[in-house]
């Protein structure tokens, strides 16, 4: 009776002050996440009786190949992007760290896509895609380049390309802003010791400067990846639908698609959860590396 | 300590803020204050006492977006006038894209949200809608003012002899768009044939360089209808016999029929008549493609004339041929019908029957119909005594000659599982990126797929217990006031 009293003397306020939030938290994303849970084991189609089918839309789920080449198309986009826009980033930081010429305007030119909303980017980029009034392929023919000319987003082949680098364009001046900040903070006198030393420019680099910045690069990748599993529907939704056939499908647009399209909300759940846990996976082999590194450093 | 008390009492505010908002029944006026209970109880007895057939003495309406320009005007106006009329309220909620229904209705009966009568589209209502239960029969509640509708409206929503919808909109039907102007000047007829399409295209390509024929695929609810128009002539003109007997499961979709429709279709592709660009295209640049006579054809249905000649103007003259005939013997068959309607939910407050049915009968007076529907410039408006449109210059040669030819849309009797089988289907078949005979056995398995996981069943009105047939059953349907 004490010691409860002594705990709630020293921590019920603390509880106290977060139980908003928790009330919160819990019938907006724990109690739906049940919920979900709860609906994946029916048959329900939004509008009349749930059914109990127990398993089975599980076992629908795993025979429904869409969705299957929609999880490899979003492992895809995730890995791709993340990568690419933090490689992208580092350098353009790197770059914009320079005293060069007009480097006020080149930042804000870079991080100005940030600012734009994913409906806004995908509109401005499939008219800049579009095969008869868009600017590249009309640039292209400008330049006798016609054999470079593609249906950008009309060609199952390249189709989730194109929208990957809509999405990098999007991020790269957000991710160039963490990689500035990081690159700002590493004192001056450590090039100048190893310039001394006699190390070159690449030396520097490789040796200073991404080393010193890896703290900032762990959580860099992990707001990219993270963004990217979860983020990436209204892009795709705006700029293809999903489309040509299903090429550029995503997990988000197939289980919105079942969901609401279909009307089969269990099977739509029971895709959430399958998502769930191999984005939960990710998460935690994230976590783990990303302590690991926190504490080497 | 003061510290600490003053920060329960906001954390106590905040909790009893956040309780209040979540209380079950809380619903905002329109005034934006909160009143407990729901507002319509009080109404009941003022209202349901003096006469059964104005109910709780508030309609609700739900329904998409009202894309006409002035309908929304013309609904207030309409609306207005019902409710001085009959004294009573009439609340309309107007949002989101036709096809959002389902889920607006889903979230209203779960958030137990009063609605009355909701807007639908033929698609979901035959396919969707009624199945689910979530429609009432309307057989008997029509039957006051069913003879002020134009004749056969009511066929695209009657299913096993039973009427599920009230259509309230124009009846369409499609053709190919082509700029006239430039058929005169290079000398070319309407094509009736494939083969003098072909020809026409590639003078066209010849003499002007552009494209022949433009399609907005990035609309992939369109690309069906090109099969639609195929299927038609490669079943002798039988095709809707011919899907149901596939959704019956009394004939697979893999047999010579469906595989020379796709063929059909993809053959525009190989002839040049459709190119690479109509892949990649929307609706919108369709428009522009055209309007800058960058191509001098395109598919269409009589919703797309009125944006057309927004952004065409005066540039060039328009005309409509038929989808030319692709197999000899066949004639063109156009996919068409009245689309929009409304139902009634069932999960509609049975008191309000009456109140909804007197609306129905007010909005299909003549002057209230006119008011509305000429807001469209309707070529078949599903009131026969709306006028037609007597702006569009097609509008004779299409009700001559386009309606006799024009059956139901095929996506308003199968499901939009199988008809997002041909979505994907036709531009990779087109593309060659599938062939026509893997398209077929797509379609196919969607249906199969659907019998497994939903257990679908065409004729489900064979199956339904007197329970469920109970529960879309209007009782004791209240007398309405009718006017001539």
């Amino acid at each position: 009776m004490k010691k409860t009293m002594l705990f709630i003397r020293k921590y019920g306020l603390v509880y106290l002050m977060i139980l908003p939030a928790i009330i919160i938290y819990s019938i907006f994303v724990i109690y739906p996440m049940f919920k979900g849970l709860f609906v994946s084991f029916h048959r329900w189609d939004g509008l009349s009786e749930m059914k109990w089918i127990g398993l089975n839309n599980y076992r629908f789920v795993f025979k429904d190949q869409i969705f299957w080449n929609a999880m490899k198309n979003t492992l895809l986009f995730a890995f791709v992007v993340s990568i690419a826009k933090n490689v992208a980033a580092f350098f353009l930081a790197i770059l914009l760290n320079r005293n060069i010429k007009l480097r006020t305007f080149f930042r804000t030119a870079t991080f100005l896509p940030v600012t734009l909303a994913f409906v806004v980017a995908g509109m401005l980029w499939s008219w800049m895609y579009n095969p008869i009034f868009g600017l590249i392929n009309n640039f292209l023919k400008l330049v006798h380049l016609e054999i470079f000319i593609q249906g950008w987003l009309s060609d199952p082949k390249i189709a989730l390309w194109s929208i990957m680098f809509v999405d990098i364009w999007k991020w790269v001046g957000f991710h160039m802003v963490l990689f500035l900040t990081g690159i700002q903070a590493i004192p001056e006198e450590l090039y100048e010791a190893a310039r001394i030393d006699g190390a070159g420019r690449w030396q520097s680099l490789f040796h200073i400067t991404v080393p010193l910045v890896m703290q900032v690069t762990i959580v860099s990748f992990l707001l990219s990846i993270t963004g990217a599993f979860v983020s990436n529907y209204d892009l795709v939704y705006v700029m293809t639908g999903g489309g040509p056939f299903h090429s550029t499908e995503v997990a988000l647009t197939w289980i919105v698609s079942t969901t609401t399209r279909y009307a089969a909300v269990g099977k739509g759940n029971a895709m959430s959860m399958i998502m769930f846990l191999i984005v939960l996976v990710f998460g935690v082999f994230q976590m783990y590396f990303s302590q690991r590194n926190t504490y080497e450093m | 300590m003061s510290k600490k008390i003053v920060t329960i009492m906001f954390i106590f505010v905040l909790l009893a803020g956040l309780v209040t908002a979540c209380k079950p029944g809380a619903t905002a006026t329109n005034e934006g204050a909160v009143e407990e209970g729901g507002s319509n109880e009080g109404a009941v007895e003022e209202v349901g006492t003096e006469d059964q057939a104005l109910g709780t003495g508030t309609l609700h309406i739900i329904g998409s977006e009202r894309t006409y320009p002035g309908e929304a005007d013309a609904w207030d106006e309409v609306i207005a006038d019902f409710e001085e009329e009959y004294g009573v309220t009439v609340e309309v909620k107007w949002q989101g894209a036709w096809n959002e229904i389902p889920q607006m209705l889903e979230t209203a009966r779960m958030a137990g949200e009063p609605v009355d009568i909701s807007s639908a589209g033929a698609g979901l209502v035959n396919t969707t809608l009624v199945r689910s239960g979530i429609a009432m029969d309307l057989t008997e509640y029509i039957q006051p003012f069913e003879s002020r509708f134009s004749e056969g409206s009511f066929l695209a929503y009657t299913i096993d002899g039973k009427v599920w919808g009230i259509p309230y909109g124009a009846s369409s039907t499609t053709g190919m768009l082509y700029n006239k102007t430039m058929f005169d000047e290079l000398g070319l007829e309407e094509p009736t044939t494939y083969e003098e399409l072909v020809e026409v295209s590639q003078v066209i390509a010849e003499e002007k360089g552009i494209i022949p024929m433009i399609h907005d695929g990035k609309a992939p609810w369109f690309w069906p209808i090109w099969f639609f128009e195929a299927y038609a002539q490669t079943t002798g003109n039988n095709s809707i016999q011919s899907v149901v007997d596939f959704l019956s499961g009394n004939k697979q979709f893999t047999g010579p029929e469906e595989i020379a429709a796709f063929e059909k279709i993809a053959q525009f592709y190989e002839d040049g008549i459709l190119t690479q660009e109509s892949l990649d295209t929307d609706t919108d640049a369709k428009f522009a493609v055209f309007a800058q006579e960058q191509a001098a054809m395109f598919y269409a249905g009589t919703w797309h004339l009125a944006p057309v000649r927004a952004v065409v103007g005066d540039a060039f003259e328009i005309g409509i041929f038929e989808f030319p005939i692709v197999v000899e013997g066949s004639i063109s068959q156009h996919g068409g019908g009245p689309g929009d309607c409304f139902i009634i939910p069932s999960f509609a407050d049975p008191a309000n029957y009456g109140l909804s049915r007197q609306f129905f009968e007010f909005i299909s007076r003549p002057e209230n119909a006119t008011k509305i529907l000429s807001n469209r410039d309707p070529l078949g408006p599903s009131i026969a005594a709306v006028p037609s449109t007597e702006t569009e210059p097609l509008a004779n040669e299409l009700v001559e000659e386009f309606y006799p030819n024009t059956i139901t849309f095929l996506d308003w009797i199968w499901p939009v599982e199988v008809n997002d089988a041909f979505v994907a289907g036709i531009p990779a078949v087109l593309s060659g990126n599938m062939t026509a005979e893997e398209a077929t056995q797509r379609v196919q398995d969607a249906l199969e797929t659907l019998i497994e996981e939903k257990e679908f069943q065409f004729d489900w009105w064979s199956t339904w217990t007197a329970e469920d047939w109970d529960k879309v059953t209007m009782k004791n349907l209240p007398e309405i006031e009718v006017k001539e």
